[in-house]
């Protein structure tokens, strides 16, 4: 009761969490392979929300130095791991579906119940 | 320069990645590789030098201190697995000179060699790291790396488990970061000595994100490690590999996980962080299941590499065992078992290699009377095999005797029974291997001629021996990795 309230009174880790969940749900249910990595880059964008959204305090600027006193500076390190978290999405995405491409020239099928069929 | 040692030891093989395939190209790739492996087991020695007498080697990356910078550390324990992964890595290199260009496309080879050394930087660089987010893009670095091993044999099989494999690590890596972000959430840092200092208190007041973060990286970091039930990609990935990928994936990449949990918990999640919540006793209860299950899968398998996949699960499993346990004498058995089972499943997948190498065949029944056309290789077989069931003067025994011990120093005999019956168990699917190799006849025998290629054969010999030699002298490691225990426990 207690975190549900906690959790509409902050949307954006709401949001992210449910992102995270959909992501995980379609990448380990779904037998498509397109449709994991869509997953995949689902679960990995509800990440970089919570991340950003941890940063961030109510009204605070960009954190560039010379705005004047008191005022509040957005977290630059979780942007500095988030860039770095895209990197490595993109990568990783860009590698599984160069995978996928090949594997369909091979068995002309994205299913892996059917893949995992055609092999022995 | 000897100050610069941390960051060498990942930066040297990541340079070599890179310059591979521009300077590599006609054959000079595996010179490339091999000068590079070998001047990496060098650094690592020389910190293994610096830091048995306990000292810890520091570095700050770009000389930003922490907790702004990256910080790396080398104690003696990082220093010990680096040289040992490293010396398995110039095996394996050597191993792969010959047996690689006759398993890939000419047009891939050297770019497997620039994927090796890229992995070797990723196990270096989760080795050293003293940063969470810098643990983390380094577990990425490596497990990229370990796909494209796997993948690079351009067929059917190989393709299907890498795709499998790489789809568990990113839910893996999934996990990791949001745990991460988690810590960073209530404690604002990333370093792992300021993580230590601040998880008491934010413990204390946000129980349930500390609770979630734990089970996150512990998750993440089982599934890396094919920690049983989370085992299902190896046996494809490990089996379908090319043999020195095999080799190194099953010595030495599931091990990196267990190193990162290993030190997430004995350093972060230490005293009152964990003591309301039962990981230990998770890890233990998952570690019986793979040690009993990875044996039973492992009897029933046809095929060489994948029994021997399957033995990993349950080798995997008795590292978490001791792990979970906790006390001295156990975690002293599993680390002692994270090198020797490095040593010897390397060597195992590169008799295998050769066998398949030699003759063309895979079947455990193919290996019938193989021992009149390949004596030396099916002698290391064999004690390969002694040391994975436990005989005596194996360095098998060795570990799993302390393991032994650590069950028995806990107060849990029962778990002392479930070795002793998993060391039965791989008796029942190694030894009928041994018997036929030595006994049995061959249904077709290979060709005539020498053994394999002296560069095949040679490398497997000196890993075979070493594991006789820490077998029958295991003081200098256990006295060393007794230390480390006693350091990690802080006692």
């Amino acid at each position: 009761m207690e975190i549900s309230l906690g959790l509409f009174l902050r949307l954006n880790y709401l949001v992210a969490i449910t992102l995270f969940l959909i992501g995980l749900h379609t990448m380990l249910t779904h037998s498509n392979l397109i449709k994991k990595v869509m997953g995949m880059n689902i679960m990995e964008t509800g990440i970089f929300l919570f991340l950003v959204s941890i940063g961030y305090a109510r009204q605070s600027l960009a954190p560039i130095v010379d705005q004047g006193d008191g005022v509040i500076y957005a977290n630059p390190l979780v942007s500095a791991i988030v860039l770095t978290g895209i990197v490595i999405a993109v990568s990783t995405t860009a590698y599984t579906l160069s995978m996928i491409v090949k594997l369909y020239e091979r068995c002309g099928t994205l299913d892996v119940d059917r893949l995992e069929r055609l092999r022995t | 320069m000897l100050k610069h040692l941390p960051v060498l030891l990942t930066v040297m093989p990541l340079a070599g990645a890179f310059l591979v395939p521009v300077f590599g190209r006609s054959g000079r790739g595996h010179r490339m590789a091999l000068v590079t492996v070998a001047v990496t087991l060098l650094a690592a020695v020389t910190m293994l030098g610096i830091t048995a007498g306990g000292e810890v080697l520091r570095y700050r990356v770009g000389d930003w201190p922490p907790p702004w910078g990256i910080e790396l550390r080398v104690d003696a324990l990082g220093a010990l697995l680096a040289s040992f992964f490293a010396l398995v890595y110039l095996a394996v290199t050597i191993f792969a000179g010959r047996d690689i260009p006759g398993e890939l496309n000419p047009a891939s080879v050297h770019w497997y060699w620039s994927l090796l050394l890229l992995l070797l930087a990723g196990i270096n660089g989760v080795v050293t790291a003293h940063d969470l987010f810098n643990l983390f893009v380094f577990t990425e670095v490596f497990s990229l790396a370990a796909c494209g091993i796997i993948s690079i044999r351009d067929r059917l099989d190989s393709l299907e488990a890498a795709i499998k494999y790489l789809i568990l690590s990113a839910v893996a890596a999934g996990c990791i970061l949001l745990g991460i972000a988690l810590v960073y959430m209530v404690t604002g840092h990333l370093n792992l000595s300021y993580l230590a200092a601040e998880l008491p208190m934010a413990a204390r007041l946000y129980p349930k994100n500390v609770l979630a973060m734990v089970a996150l990286l512990t998750t993440g970091f089982a599934l890396k490690s094919a920690l049983f039930p989370l085992h299902v990609w190896l046996p494809d990935a490990h089996s379908s590999a090319p043999s020195p990928s095999s080799a190194l994936l099953s010595g030495l990449v599931v091990k990196v996980g267990i190193v990162a949990l290993i030190r997430l918990f004995t350093t972060v999640f230490t005293g009152p962080v964990i003591a309301a919540l039962p990981v230990p006793v998770f890890m233990i209860v998952m570690a019986v299941g793979g040690i009993i299950f990875g044996a039973l899968f492992a009897m029933t398998q046809r095929d060489l590499k994948r029994m021997l996949a399957y033995s990993t699960v349950t080798q995997v499993g008795y590292i978490y065992l001791g792990f979970g346990l906790l006390n001295e004498t156990a975690l002293t058995g599993a680390l002692l078992h994270i090198i020797n089972h490095a040593l010897l499943k390397s060597m195992l997948f590169m008799c295998a290699g050769l066998f398949i190498h030699r003759t063309g065949k895979r079947r455990i029944a193919d290996m019938a009377g193989l021992a009149r056309h390949m004596p030396l290789t099916m002698s290391c077989f064999t004690i390969g095999a002694m040391a994975m069931v436990g005989i005596p003067v194996t360095n098998g025994f060795v570990s799993k005797w302390h393991l032994v011990l650590g069950t028995l120093h806990g107060g849990q005999p029962l778990l002392a029974g479930v070795i002793l019956l998993s060391s039965l168990l791989s008796s029942i699917y190694y030894f009928p291997v041994v018997v036929a190799g030595w006994f049995g006849h061959p249904a077709s025998p290979p060709p005539p001629g020498p053994e394999g290629p002296p560069s095949m054969v040679w490398p497997i010999v000196a890993l075979a021996s070493l594991c006789l030699i820490l077998g029958v002298w295991p003081h200098l490691p256990l006295r060393l990795l007794g230390d480390v225990a006693r350091t990690l426990l802080g006692r």
